[in-house]
């Protein structure tokens, strides 16, 4: 049986351009991490303890959910002030889908003039935040919060559900 | 004649089939004497002894080597990502960190004024009066829970220019900030207000400016400081100090609905 392969050098080329088009794909990656740090520098946000009590559902909330009130006291040393808003902080369990928690807040949505709390540049606010967790996704009861700055976040602390 | 297949290696005659091998479908070239059919011997010409069969086969391809640039690339290619693995997260750590550092802005420092007295603001001295205040119950628009609140503020003209600074505004209710309403908010419902409105910005510049300064706070809140923030910039425009003065407010009924 006559049955050598005729083809041996494509297969190097083949594993260079592979090689290659790796390259160039972490070039980018890692481009676009080092302008999300230049983005991310004016952030610099701290939070003390943080302490987690479960309430009831709230009128504006959905009883498919449990809820719980996250208080901590935030420290911002940014260059700019802190939206105190649910969006602007993110809860990620530990174990379980990461979308399984989230900060709620109630939303007028017919308001043209809502309320904007803020911590200023060198100042210290006590925060108070609702947190929607969906119970059959969470395993453990461990969630990191951090604060959301579009650039991967900055770790506040972690909170363990009662 | 039989020939040998280059495909599979089989032997056939090319005579049968016009060349085609009848075990894997392969065309081979053969020579022409191969292409010819064999007559069919008479009975008594026989060769007693027939010599054996000379077989012919095509020549094998030039066999490939692996190229020595396609080897030199693909090591300079993984050596270019491994490169990058390394340093990109080095790199974002470390400029991380001397940034948030740069960056950082430390404590404010807090001072204290009184309503409807005169008081020096920012460092070139700015004079500062903060005037009546008042709850807002009828202005509409307002997200449900909350309320508005105004308070009139007059500056003085100040000699020159300063640019090394910046300025903003808030209204503590309880012990939450919330920051003021620009004048394109108000213009966009209440454009009568808005004439009458002082914008936040004007504290930083040098000429004379009046008016309200409007905020939208809880309705719950019972007590209500009014904090002018005074930002020392560095060369590279970043905030280095932040001082806040703070005038505590005494907060009376008022309407819009006469303006």
């Amino acid at each position: 049986m006559n049955r050598q392969n005729t083809r041996p050098g494509y297969l190097v080329w083949a594993l260079a351009a592979l090689a290659l088009a790796a390259a160039v794909a972490r070039f980018a990656v890692g481009m676009r991490q080092l302008d999300d740090v230049r983005y991310a520098a004016d952030w610099n946000v701290s939070a003390g303890e943080m302490t987690v009590q479960a309430i009831d559902t709230p009128e504006w909330g959905d009883s498919f959910y449990d809820y719980y009130q996250v208080s901590f006291e935030l420290t911002n040393h940014s260059q700019r002030p802190v939206d105190l808003e649910e969006y602007a902080f993110t809860a990620t369990p530990e174990k379980g889908d990461k979308w399984s928690a989230r900060f709620d807040a109630p939303w007028d949505s017919e308001a043209a003039y809502a309320l904007r709390p803020q911590v200023p540049q060198g100042c210290t606010v006590p925060v108070s935040l609702t947190l929607r967790v969906d119970p059959e996704e969470v395993d453990g009861g461990a969630l990191d919060v951090a604060f959301e700055d579009y650039a991967g976040g900055i770790p506040l602390g972690r909170i363990t559900l009662p | 004649m039989n020939i040998l297949c280059s495909n599979c290696g089989l032997r056939y005659d090319p005579a049968v089939n016009n060349g085609i091998c009848p075990h894997c479908g392969r065309y081979n070239e053969a020579p022409p004497e191969a292409r010819q059919a064999a007559a069919a011997p008479a009975y008594d010409e026989l060769p007693p002894d027939p010599a054996p069969e000379e077989l012919w086969a095509p020549p094998a391809p030039p066999r490939r080597r692996v190229s020595r640039a396609a080897l030199v690339l693909l090591g300079i290619f993984l050596l270019a990502f491994a490169a990058e693995c390394v340093a990109f997260p080095l790199v974002s750590s470390g400029s991380r960190a001397v940034q948030a550092q740069a960056a950082y802005v430390p404590d404010a420092v807090r001072e204290a004024a009184a309503q409807n007295e005169a008081f020096a603001f920012g460092p070139g001295g700015r004079q500062v009066t903060v005037g009546a205040a008042q709850r807002l119950t009828d202005l509409r628009g307002v997200e449900q829970g909350a309320v508005a609140v105004r308070v009139w503020c007059e500056t003085k003209k100040m000699d020159g220019y300063q640019s090394a600074w910046a300025t903003d505004l808030f209204l503590q209710a309880g012990e939450i900030y919330y920051p003021a309403l620009q004048i394109y908010d108000l213009e966009s419902f209440y454009p009568e207000l808005a004439a009458g409105a002082m914008d936040p910005y004007d504290l930083q510049g040098s000429a004379m400016s009046e008016g309200w300064l409007y905020f939208v706070v809880p309705g719950e809140a019972a007590k209500y400081t009014l904090w002018f923030q005074s930002q020392a910039l560095d060369r590279n425009y970043d905030v280095s100090e932040v001082t806040m003065t703070g005038v505590p407010l005494a907060v009376e009924e008022g309407s819009v609905s006469g303006e």
